[in-house]
């Protein structure tokens, strides 16, 4: 009797113990022995990175190897590893904003579902809904994820609070209606009523924004240029008329150095740049009194499709050719995991988890308004900010005289169809 | 030993040259072929180069913007080296007299051409800024209306030729004042003896003798000018659009930052043949004078 009893506790033990372990199978420690390597864009994610690596290693035993190189380099070499399929890398640093049509087009991300559908594979606290929107949406084709965010950054609007007090303004404009009346009554002699970008390819990140809250879009879904759409030019004429009526002399010149200092010097009061260059506004070597006492911020305004920034997310891949891909995406795991994220972003870094930016040491950091514009910008985020082709730079370049044209008065339908053209024929030529 | 000296005495004439036949064809010739044969191919970096022929050149011909950039190309050199040529003969004329502090005012107006061209470049478009650059503060104080400098199509240009201006003018009032140095002090005096106004000598006695040396400087800066990237891709990026994109700004772009190099080699080929034309054409005015 007792030792049926025993035998019967027993079992149930070991049914208990299966049942637990079940639940457990995610093991960290399952790859141990494993060297990996990842190649890593000096930024200042990889400074974080570096003096935390040890701890995953102590956590799982897989050996990491950071390869890491300024980003000019660093996109060459990666480009070099990817293409010719070497087996040792095991994965990078991307911007898919910046090279995601070559790299996918090529085949040179491999897609995590497989992975992430494998309870043994992926940590259960991974939780993916705890990313901002625009940061998941970043790495997600119609195939599937190809990596993780782990930085993200949009466009805000800056604006004077004083100023907008003295003209009887209550509160960020809310529609793209609203900013261009609020630039004209904010318009003075010496005050542009609103700055941004106007500097050819270097502006195109910006009008973007523009550009996809008009309901345009970079291509059509034939994959032709559609910034000769109707949507397009309401945009650009919408652009025009607010640079050229409200805007500071030359706006054809403005990059983002331009656009800031002119604010930051007090001679714009709203301006429409991304929202790490808060700093500026808060340094007294950069910015006069009015100015840092009475910035604000805001989202984009909505245009006719709503306001759709977009969002610049850097991320971590796992390489095509990887011989460990499931050590890589451990590492990835890690890297990005809620705890990662959070002590990413006190150390500086935009983290691309919601969950982070609550943290309330964070907040104290930085002002409440800030905050909440950089995430609903981050949560509505589109992540072409630039051009999904594999010609990047020729496209923005063909997009950017567009721009000049627009901004120097010139014919705006037939600039942006001569650019729509020109895009076509720079993809036509890039596929040969 | 002693055959090796005989050896040596017997080729010298093609040894002693060896070490600069072989520089020349190591930095000067292989560079060249190589950019030729790049020209025949659709190379875009990081795919593979696909040969096409005299394709990239029939392109060029038809291609409007390389047109802008030769228009561009010589709209910039065309401004800046006569006027460069005047104030050079300007420069030179008074800093050929003596007066008190002659000798630092000669080193300080050579600053601008020993001073880093990126960085010149750097602090000129800082002052072009049309809001907060110095230059529309000075132009304000002295009552004239702002102008938009570089951020303006139309002036983009002039700006440009306004810094290279600034920059390589003391450098052909160098040359030309050594030259003005070498002239006879004779010559003046019989001038002056018969009558001669200042003006009249320095047309017919300064400006003569000098001749040589104006074409020498001419061809120097104008081969320079033809070439000039640093200034142009620092403060305009060639720019706004494409108002001040020369062909060598435009040869780097097409390189550089949108990686077709066979197209870019093609591009160089164009420029060094402009370049070369000219140069060839002043140095066959040289001759004449």
């Amino acid at each position: 009797m007792l030792r049926a009893t025993l035998r019967m506790a027993v079992l149930a033990a070991v049914a208990l113990g299966l049942a637990t372990a079940s639940a457990q199978d995610f093991d960290w420690r399952r790859f141990e022995g494993t060297s990996i390597r990842f190649m890593m864009n000096q930024h200042p994610f990889t400074n974080w990175l570096q003096p935390n690596v040890q701890e995953f290693e102590a956590l799982t035993g897989i050996n990491v190897t950071l390869e890491v190189f300024p980003e000019d380099q660093f996109r060459q070499r990666r480009i070099l590893e990817v293409s010719s399929a070497a087996p040792t890398l095991d994965g990078y640093m991307v911007m898919p904003g910046q090279v995601g049509a070559q790299y996918l087009g090529a085949g040179w991300m491999r897609y995590l579902d497989d992975f992430i559908a494998d309870p043994t594979l992926t940590d259960p606290d991974l939780d993916l809904e705890d990313f901002f929107g625009g940061a998941l949406g970043t790495f997600q084709s119609d195939q599937g994820l190809f990596g993780l965010p782990l930085q993200i950054e949009s466009s805000v609007l800056f604006y004077r609070a004083d100023l907008f007090e003295a003209a009887g303004l209550s509160g960020p404009p809310e529609t793209m209606d609203e900013l261009m009346a609020y630039a004209a009554a904010l318009e003075t002699d010496t005050v542009a009523g609103f700055a941004m970008r106007g500097r050819g390819a270097a502006a195109t990140s910006q009008t973007v924004n523009l550009l996809y809250s008009f309901g345009g879009s970079w291509m059509d879904e034939a994959g032709n240029s559609a910034l000769a759409s109707p949507e397009s030019i309401a945009a650009h004429e919408f652009y025009a008329e607010l640079m050229r009526n409200y805007g500071p002399p030359g706006p054809a010149n403005l990059h983002w150095a331009e656009v800031t200092s002119l604010y930051a010097q007090g001679q714009a009061a709203m301006i429409f740049d991304a929202n790490v260059f808060r700093p500026i506004m808060e340094d007294p070597a950069q910015a006069i009194d009015v100015v840092r006492e009475n910035t604000r911020y805001a989202p984009l305004p909505a245009g006719p499709a709503g306001s759709v920034p977009g969002v610049l997310v850097w991320g971590l891949s796992v390489n095509h050719a990887s011989q460990n891909p499931e050590a890589a995406w451990y590492f990835i795991q890690w890297a990005l995991s809620k705890e990662s994220q959070e002590s990413l972003l006190l150390f500086g870094v935009p983290a691309a988890r919601g969950s982070s930016w609550e943290n309330e040491e964070f907040q104290a950091t930085a002002p409440a308004d800030w905050i909440e514009a950089s995430q609903v910008s981050f949560e509505r985020g589109q992540p072409d900010w630039n051009p999904p082709v594999i010609p990047v730079a020729e496209v923005r370049d063909a997009y950017g005289q567009a721009i000049v044209a627009a901004l120097e008065g010139r014919d705006i339908a037939a600039a942006l169809q001569r650019a729509a053209t020109e895009v076509d024929q720079i993809v036509e030529r890039s596929q040969r | 030993m002693k055959s090796f000296s005989a050896f040596v005495d017997k080729n010298a004439r093609f040894i002693f040259p060896l070490p600069a036949v072989l520089a020349i064809l190591v930095l000067i010739v292989a560079p060249v072929v190589t950019n030729f044969v790049l020209s025949l191919y659709d190379y875009f970096v990081g795919g593979r180069p696909v040969y096409i022929g005299l394709e990239n050149y029939q392109r060029a011909f038809g291609d409007a913007r390389v047109w802008n950039g030769i228009r561009n190309t010589f709209y910039f050199t065309f401004t800046a080296v006569p006027l460069q040529l005047v104030l050079g003969i300007a420069i030179a004329t008074l800093f050929n007299r003596d007066f008190p502090g002659k000798g630092i005012a000669r080193t300080v107006i050579l600053l601008p051409m020993v001073a880093t061209p990126v960085a010149i470049a750097l602090i000129w478009a800082l002052m072009f800024n049309p809001s907060l650059g110095v230059l529309n503060y000075f132009l304000e104080s002295l009552g004239l209306p702002r102008s938009l400098w570089v951020a303006q199509s139309n002036l983009a240009i002039p700006s440009l030729v306004l810094v290279d201006t600034w920059q390589w003018s003391p450098m052909i009032a160098l040359i030309l004042l050594a030259a003005m140095q070498s002239v006879p002090a004779e010559h003046y005096e019989a001038a002056r003896i018969d009558g001669a106004s200042g003006w009249q000598s320095f047309w017919h006695i300064t400006i003569p003798s000098i001749r040589s040396a104006i074409v020498v400087a001419l061809i120097l800066r104008a081969v320079d000018a033809l070439k000039t990237f640093d200034i142009i891709y620092v403060i305009t990026e060639g720019g706004p659009g494409i108002a001040s994109e020369t062909l060598n700004v435009l040869a780097f772009k097409t390189g550089f930052q949108f990686f077709h190099a066979g197209y870019a080699a093609t591009l160089l080929i164009f420029l060094m043949f402009t370049v070369l034309g000219i140069a060839i054409l002043l140095n066959v005015i040289r001759r004449r004078v």
